[in-house]
């Protein structure tokens, strides 16, 4: 029979029960009667009928129960019996219950808001229907002869360069070519534009999308439409698309937003629809607020043409329609390649023209992501080809969140886990100990083994099943904490982590696991108890304590990691960077959004300057072309010093700025001066340096006055000499850097588009925000301040990561420490109240309290010792690991072990 | 060795139920009476056995079993093979008879 079936007999007759027994019942009562009625006949008077008939019967009850076993109903109701136990006992206990069950919850609820983060960052696909079919296209083949290329390209080993863009005729020949095989769409990134709508004015980012985006992805709207093929052609109206989160945030989710116009670049576009939540984008982490038509590119890239062959920017992917196979449709691609790129655009050169074939580039060949090899006539490589990657994560383009920092957290977490579960099973033991009395009764009472293990664990699965139900609801909360934490720092940008069943399922196997591995032991134990022993006292038993010995040693690993990242962060924080960033106030004007070209954005950036410096408390302003301290980094070719050209050394970081820069930042000037008025376009082009530059390249000799190559043919003359600063990231090292006035910065499309304005303050920086916005509205009312906090918040944003992680590790090691405290008082109450029969001796022959309670005292630290020893030694290869992370820490640093150690008496 | 009249029964109590409801339907009693009957004192079954039993093979689905009335007009829960009952019974019975004979052979040799 089924398995099913008997499940269902056996449920169905538990439930059922009353009627089922009452028809047993029925039957024996009829089957007695028969047999009475049968001696009556054989010759017995009745009262000896029915005495014989109940005697043949056998015992009625026992026959019941048998009848019940077959049912299968023993199974269900014996479970049930012992979970009713499990409360009891859980009840009569609270503080037990309570304990546990928190530091469970804690334990699987940091697991859980930890692991679901991390499935979003590894798993996740996008939320339309049969992302599988999805595929993302690439572009393999010798150079082309382009010169604006946006997206994401590498040379191959053997020179072929390996992109990701399109230019929109070819693009366009995509689309009719593969039409049969496969929806081809196309996408770029606009990454801020500026936006006005129902008066107010913000930055937004998002996507230009192709007519069949929204089809061919599979992304349908939730107000309003989707947008079309006929909204992408010139000349048709412009329409846009809004993301969910947008909506809901910023207008608060009203529907009567349809029709209105959204003024993008000064063209109004009308909304036509919004987009469902849970999408963002086809980069999956990117969260696009705005989607536009590929064709309405020129209004908001009004530096780029359409049309424009030299221009790639179309970014590629596809759906693969039904019967079609990915070989078909690189076939239609590769077709139109070579028909639409003539080969005049394709920069020959000779070493093009070897005969191995390179596997897909970009991606190993081993890439689980690759799905279409270049094939055996892709051996000439002499002409563009199309790679398929799999898409149903969306475009990789930018590059998938790093996966580590959470790794690195799960296993905090996972020890954490562990030290609860230690932490149980060893309170379950002395419990069990306890309950010797009880357990050896019901085993002269005929209790099988499976029976007692079996009851055992239900308990322990009880408390398992509370623990998850608390540590659920702390992981909803913990995740949402993580979020918010991570919040302001890019590499959280979108994790929405939404749950799904594969948390679900991972919460669920860490609740069987942790059942198994606390439940386990002490219920096993309970088996070996003999009759004689339970009337016996015992020495405490070994498993409790080695339990304590393993809490103790994981609190340790907790302490010491803890106080290691600790330390680092300490340091970090504690680097001198060079300048002063106190009182400073850092904001973004972004004047090509504004409308600004050539000279007028620079124009514009001084006009700010002033009207900000005329602010009272203000004490100087400056503009620079980059921030420093936020992860951003400009660079300059290859520099050369005149009199000294055999150091030569390319990729220099560099900046723009104003003469004020040095004052207002209070970058000591070591010698030379600082940029003035007369530093025009016209008039010689200058350059201050920093220290590392002047070793580097002049070594002990005087910088000033000496000439800089840079590039071919720029010369420059060093004016000044800086201290050194950091320039990106606080942990690198100070690097040669080089300072140019921002007059005499050129002035092409894509020169000063953006700059930082800083501002130093004599009060508080954040209190003249205000003031500032008033004096920028009269430069230019329209201009959004983007980006505005004070530069040591700015700062803090790139050292998050460290600081999160000490943060967090410290509360674990905290919850570590707390748990095997509580180990170690269990432990040593149960082993007192063990020997109170040897303690009670001891003082009548006449010790002192103190003395007598003393060799208890000394095994239990011998315990934590042993804890301590093995923590220890399993200190040494973790910090190995650890190294990376760490800041000028010695992994085997002396004083935090010490400390952790004075923590733990 | 000597074998109780219960120990014989223990595998091949289900069978003998299956062939005693062979014919037409009986509730417990009568089928315990059939048995009884036809094995003449050299088998016994009891009342401790039968009933899990007929529990057993209505959950094989082998029997079904449904509430009547007795020749005496009283209420009994009546048994009655079903088509897979009837098929493993006959295999059963066949298993048997081929194992019996088996066992002749042999004793009828050695």
């Amino acid at each position: 029979m089924s398995f099913f079936k008997s499940a269902w007999v056996a449920l169905r007759s538990v439930f059922v029960n009353g009627r089922a027994e009452d028809e047993l019942q029925e039957e024996m009562a009829f089957h007695l009667d028969m047999q009475t009625q049968h001696n009556i006949e054989q010759g017995m008077d009745p009262v000896a009928a029915k005495k014989q008939a109940l005697k043949t019967f056998g015992g009625a009850e026992k026959l019941k129960e048998d009848c019940r076993d077959s049912w299968g109903a023993r199974l269900v109701m014996d479970l049930l019996r012992d979970l009713k136990l499990g409360f009891r006992r859980l009840k009569k206990n609270p503080g037990f219950a309570l304990v546990a069950i928190i530091s469970l919850g804690i334990a699987i609820g940091a697991n859980t808001a930890i692991f679901s983060l991390l499935n979003a960052i590894l798993f996740q696909t996008l939320p339309v229907p049969n992302p599988e079919q999805l595929r993302e296209i690439r572009f393999v083949g010798p150079l082309l002869n382009t010169s604006q290329v946006r997206g994401s390209s590498t040379t191959l080993p053997d020179g072929r360069k390996d992109t990701n863009a399109m230019n929109h005729s070819v693009f366009q020949q995509l689309q009719k070519s593969a039409a049969k095989f496969g929806n081809v769409v196309g996408f770029s990134r606009i990454d801020s534009v500026q936006a006005r709508m129902r008066g107010e004015i913000f930055t937004m980012g998002g996507m230009l999308i192709s007519g069949n985006f929204c089809e061919g992805i599979g992304v349908g709207a939730i107000l309003g439409r989707t947008i079309r093929p006929e909204d992408d052609v010139v000349g048709a109206e412009p329409v846009a698309l809004l993301s969910y989160s947008f909506w809901q945030r910023q207008f608060n989710g009203d529907s009567n937003i349809l029709g209105e116009l959204i003024t993008l670049n000064r063209t109004g576009f009308r909304v036509i629809g919004v987009l469902p939540l849970g999408f963002d984008g086809p980069q999956h982490g990117n969260e696009e607020d705005l989607y536009v038509p590929l064709s309405s590119q020129p209004i908001i890239q009004p530096e780029l043409e359409l049309a424009d062959d030299n221009h790639w920017w179309i970014w590629v992917m596809a759906r693969l329609k039904e019967g079609s196979s990915d070989v078909q449709l690189k076939g239609a691609l590769d077709y139109a390649l070579e028909a639409s790129i003539s080969e005049d655009r394709y920069i020959r050169s000779t070493a093009s023209k070897s005969g191995e074939s390179v596997t897909g580039g970009g991606l190993g060949a081993d890439d689980p992501k690759l799905i279409v090899l270049m094939d055996e006539t892709d051996r000439y490589h002499d002409r563009l080809r199309s790679i398929l990657i799999d898409g149903s994560s969306g475009s990789r383009n930018r590059g998938r969140t790093a996966a580590t920092p959470f790794l690195f957290m799960l296993t905090a977490a996972g020890v954490v886990l562990l030290a609860a579960c230690a932490n149980l099973a060893g309170l379950l033991i002395s419990r069990s100990v306890s309950q010797e009395h009880e357990t050896a009764t019901r085993k002269a009472l005929g209790a099988g083994a499976l029976r007692l293990v079996r009851q055992g664990m239900t308990e322990s699965f009880l408390l398992a099943v509370l623990g998850t139900g608390s540590g659920w609801i702390i992981s909803v909360w913990g995740r949402a904490a993580i979020l918010q934490a991570l919040g302001s720092v890019s590499q959280a940008d979108g994790l929405s982590g939404k749950t799904d069943y594969r948390v679900f399922l991972f919460t669920t196997l860490l609740t069987f696991l942790a059942a198994l591995l606390f439940g386990l032991l002490p219920a096993l134990r309970s088996l070996r108890i003999r009759m004689m022993d339970a009337l016996r006292t015992r020495p405490e038993s070994r498993a409790g304590r080695v339990f304590v010995a393993l809490q103790v040693c994981l609190a340790f690993l907790l302490i010491v990691g803890a106080g290691l990242l600790i330390r680092s962060y300490v340091n970090i924080q504690n680097i001198n960077p060079g300048f002063n960033l106190d009182k400073l106030l850092v904001f973004q004007l972004n004047a090509k959004n504004g409308g600004y070209e050539g000279a007028q954005k620079l124009d514009l950036y001084q006009r700010s300057a002033e009207a900000i410096g005329a602010i009272p408390g203000v004490k100087s302003v400056a503009v620079s072309d980059m921030p420093l301290l936020a992860n951003s980094v400009r660079t300059v070719g290859s520099v050369k010093v005149l009199d000294n050209p055999e150091i030569e050394k390319g990729n220099l970081l560099a900046l723009d700025v104003t003469g004020n820069f040095f004052l207002t930042l209070e970058i000591p000037i070591l010698s030379g001066r600082v940029f003035e008025a007369t530093d025009v376009p016209d008039s010689e082009k200058v350059v201050i340096v920093n220290e590392s530059f002047a070793r580097t390249f002049f070594g002990e000799r005087n910088p000033l006055g000496k000439q800089v190559l840079r590039g071919a043919k720029t010369i420059y003359r060093v004016v000044g000499v800086c201290a050194d600063t950091k320039y990106n990231r606080i942990k690198a090292e100070a690097k040669p850097m080089l300072f140019f006035p921002i007059t005499q910065a050129s002035t092409g499309r894509f020169d000063l588009r953006r700059a930082w304005i800083q501002v130093k303050t004599e009060l508080e920086p954040l209190a003249l925000v205000p003031a500032v916005r008033q004096a920028m509205a009269t430069v230019d009312p329209d201009l959004p301040l983007n980006n505005v906090k004070t530069q040591s918040i700015q700062m803090n944003e790139t050292i998050f990561r460290e600081k999160f992680q000490s943060i967090l590790l410290v509360v674990f090691a905290l919850m570590g420490v707390f748990l095997s405290c509580i180990g170690t008082y269990g432990l040593m109450v149960y082993t007192v109240s063990r020997r109170t029969s040897e303690i009670g001796i001891r003082k009548a022959l006449g010790a002192r309290s103190g003395q007598a309670i003393r060799p208890i005292f000394r095994s239990s630290l011998f315990v934590a010792g042993i804890g301590l020893f093995i923590g220890m030694l399993v200190v040494v290869p973790l910090g190995a690991l650890l190294r990376d992370q760490l800041y000028r820490v010695e992994p085997y640093d002396p004083l935090t072990i010490g400390v952790s150690i004075s923590y733990y008496f | 060795m000597a074998t109780t009249p219960n120990d014989l029964l223990q595998g091949t109590l289900g069978l003998l139920v299956l062939r005693a409801i062979r014919d037409e339907r009986r509730h417990g009693w009568g089928i315990q009476q059939r048995i009884n009957q036809i094995a003449q004192d050299a088998l016994s079954v009891n009342q401790g056995s039968l009933y899990p039993a007929l529990i057993r093979l209505e959950k094989q689905s082998l029997i079904k079993s449904k509430w009547g009335t007795s020749e005496a007009g009283r209420r009994a829960k009546f048994y009655s093979l079903t088509a897979k009952g009837r098929r493993q019974m006959e295999k059963e019975t066949e298993i048997w008879k081929q194992f019996s004979d088996t066992i002749d052979l042999i004793l009828q040799s050695i």
